[in-house]
């Protein structure tokens, strides 16, 4: 990928508080242009690694690199509660260089926030899109919303979504959003960055990532009838179960032996087979030593 | 690409309304004008005390200077009518003092109300992060915010402590001294400002640390009622004091004068008991000499003042003199603005060390 081409690029990028480590040399690059999903399950690291991209707080070890201004939003969208929205939007303008009140006022129109209504009187999903217009206002060309629709109602959630969506097409601009509800991610995200216990375990885009992987169930046996990797396997005295991840080279449509059916995997299945084998990968790592 | 930490300026005009640098956005404008809408309630409370209490004493003084006139620019005789007004219940004297007992812990509600807030709310309200992920940096966030508030405190606390020493003065003036004890002492010289500054710096570090309102101000209470009663009671032998014996009677002269600090003087005399009473030649006396000497002092003062002259009699007398009060002034406000700056920098420390996560 060239330089511009690239929202995010870390190389062994490392916390540690005080004794336990939050994340363990994380080296990846993500697309600019894009939503990208990062997902973990709670303690993953996800928070922190969004915090050091961002510049926030420091890595142990390791250098992350972003293109371009970089703004957060933390989870629990902290506005001040006396400030009406206006004052909000003036907070933005003045501790930016750069602002753009107008993509602000715009996103509040979309959601009919009041703007002379103080932030403590506004209901959570208003407060939401208060926080995001103030983020969307300082024209970030990385944007990184920690758990943006935990807050928000599934109709919110929908319309937040395609808003993100559509703002992230109009502009060059990158979304990251952590989450690790995964079904909130159908048809928004079009790459994924998967961590377990502060590593990533899987990234790449969406498609390319459904594409490559497959269920095949057949009669019992220690391995599955066509090339690749196995990522996990389930097996019961008469039949057996894989996920198996697909060479490159490999055709889309895998050859199935006789007796053994083919099926895709939805997003949900696959970084839940990845959670899971990381998971027990990880406690087999913490038996072991 | 660019390192995250440097927050590059990556904008790109096509919006009609893109401020961009050039002072519009981010600037100096832009923080004093969140300073004043975060903290306009405390700053318009401060203003408005500090207005009434400094038109008030202002006039008080105003008044002791009219009485002090009357009398001929001397102290008022016991029993004129000047005399009655002074020692009167709610008379301009009494109101002086007890404003400036009051004014002694201005820089406590200083200390609390816009100190303590100023980083104790963002953390509790969880908007530190809202407020140091933006383009402003946390560090000028921080200083920019500390040196305009603190800019106002200088400023009401300089108009106050003119006021408050102007006022010290008349009120010395009328009672024949006590420059160098109680508020009258802590109130002039320009102590406020010190105090006020030093306790703003004081009340915004013990809120960092503590990251709660309730017990920031509670500890900020604590101090410096503790500060306070310390220096109460160190700081009349900051300097060692003058001491000498003292004859009976003391020859005009020999007094520590007006205003002076009395440190260590008089004759106690208690069952059984006398002390800082000395013969002719330096010796303490006890009370059996004493008795044995003066066998008539228990049946009046006149008694044992006629004695004690007659046998040359001497009491020790420790004392600052009133011309030393300048330099007092200067030790506390340096102790003062010590406490201060170390508040300051313990501040740097607490705000350098403060993890910033987003979740």
């Amino acid at each position: 990928m060239s330089d511009d081409s690239i929202a995010v690029e870390a190389v062994d990028v490392s916390k540690r508080y005080r004794q336990v480590w939050a994340l363990r040399e994380c080296s990846f690059q993500l697309p600019a242009n894009r939503i990208i999903a990062l997902v973990g399950a709670n303690g993953a690291g996800k928070s922190t690694l969004m915090s050091i991209i961002s510049g926030l707080l420091p890595a142990t070890g390791g250098s992350v690199r972003a293109a371009g201004r970089v703004a957060i939003l933390a989870q629990d969208k902290p506005l001040y509660r006396d400030f009406s929205v206006a004052d909000m939007l003036r907070f933005g303008r003045s501790t930016n260089r750069v602002w753009d009140q107008q993509r602000a006022l715009s996103w509040l129109a979309r959601f009919e926030v009041p703007l002379d209504r103080p932030c403590g009187r506004l209901s959570g999903g208003q407060r939401a899109q208060v926080a995001l217009a103030v983020t969307l206002g300082t024209r970030p060309r990385l944007l990184l919303l920690d758990e943006p629709l935990s807050n928000l109602d599934p109709v919110a959630r929908t319309e937040v979504t395609g808003e993100l969506m559509a703002e992230a097409a109009d502009s060059d601009m990158t979304v990251m959003l952590s989450t690790h509800i995964v079904a909130e991610l159908s048809g928004v995200s079009d790459h994924l960055l998967l961590l377990a216990s502060g590593r990533p375990v899987l990234t790449g885009d969406v498609d390319d990532l459904l594409a490559a992987h497959t269920r095949l169930s057949g009669p019992r046996a220690d391995r599955p009838p066509s090339p690749g990797t196995v990522v996990a396997s389930q097996h019961t005295d008469r039949q057996s179960t894989f996920i198996v991840r697909t060479p490159c080279t490999a055709p889309a449509t895998p050859v199935v032996a006789p007796g053994w059916s083919s099926q895709p995997l939805s997003l949900e299945d696959l970084v839940f087979t990845y959670l899971k084998s990381s998971g027990t990968a990880h406690r087999s790592a913490e038996a072991a030593a | 690409m660019s390192p995250t930490t440097q927050s590059p300026l990556a904008a790109d005009s096509r919006s009609g309304s893109l401020d961009i640098a050039a002072g519009r956005s981010g600037g100096f404008s832009g923080l004093l004008w969140l300073t004043w809408r975060q903290h306009r309630w405390a700053l318009i409370g401060a203003l408005v005390l500090a207005a009434a209490l400094t038109g008030w004493m202002a006039y008080l003084a105003a008044d002791l200077t009219d009485i002090y006139h009357q009398c001929n620019n001397t102290l008022c005789p016991d029993n004129s009518v000047q005399a009655a007004e002074l020692s009167a219940n709610f008379g301009s004297f009494r109101i002086a003092n007890d404003l400036l007992q009051f004014v002694e812990y201005l820089p406590l509600l200083i200390g609390m109300f816009l100190g303590v807030p100023l980083l104790a709310r963002e953390h509790e309200q969880r908007t530190l992060l809202l407020a140091w992920s933006q383009d402003v940096s946390p560090q000028r966030w921080l200083w920019t915010k500390l040196a305009l508030l603190g800019t106002v405190v200088a400023a009401l606390t300089a108009a106050l402590s003119g006021v408050c020493d102007h006022l010290a003065q008349v009120m010395a003036d009328v009672s024949n001294g006590g420059l160098f004890e109680g508020s009258m002492f802590m109130d002039s010289g320009m102590l406020p400002l010190a105090t006020g500054v030093s306790w703003f710096a004081v009340g915004v570090a013990l809120g960092a640390a503590a990251k709660r309102l309730m017990p920031a101000a509670m500890t900020v209470i604590v101090g410096y009622v503790g500060a306070d009663l310390l220096t109460q009671w160190r700081y009349p032998t900051l300097i060692t004091p003058v001491s000498r014996f003292v004859p009976f009677p003391p020859p005009p002269g020999t007094g520590p004068g007006v205003n002076a600090l009395k440190v260590k003087g008089g004759i106690q005399i208690g069952p059984d008991q006398v002390v800082n009473l000395f013969d002719s030649a330096g010796h303490p006396v006890d009370y059996a000499a004493l008795s044995s000497h003066c066998p008539n002092f228990g049946l009046g003062p006149d008694t044992l003042t006629s004695c004690l002259t007659r046998d040359h009699y001497q009491t020790f007398l420790e004392y600052q003199p009133a011309d030393r009060i300048p330099e007092f002034h200067l030790i506390l406000a340096a102790g003062h603005l010590t406490l201060g700056a170390v508040a300051l920098l313990a501040l740097w420390l607490t705000v350098r060390r403060t993890p910033l996560t987003a979740g």
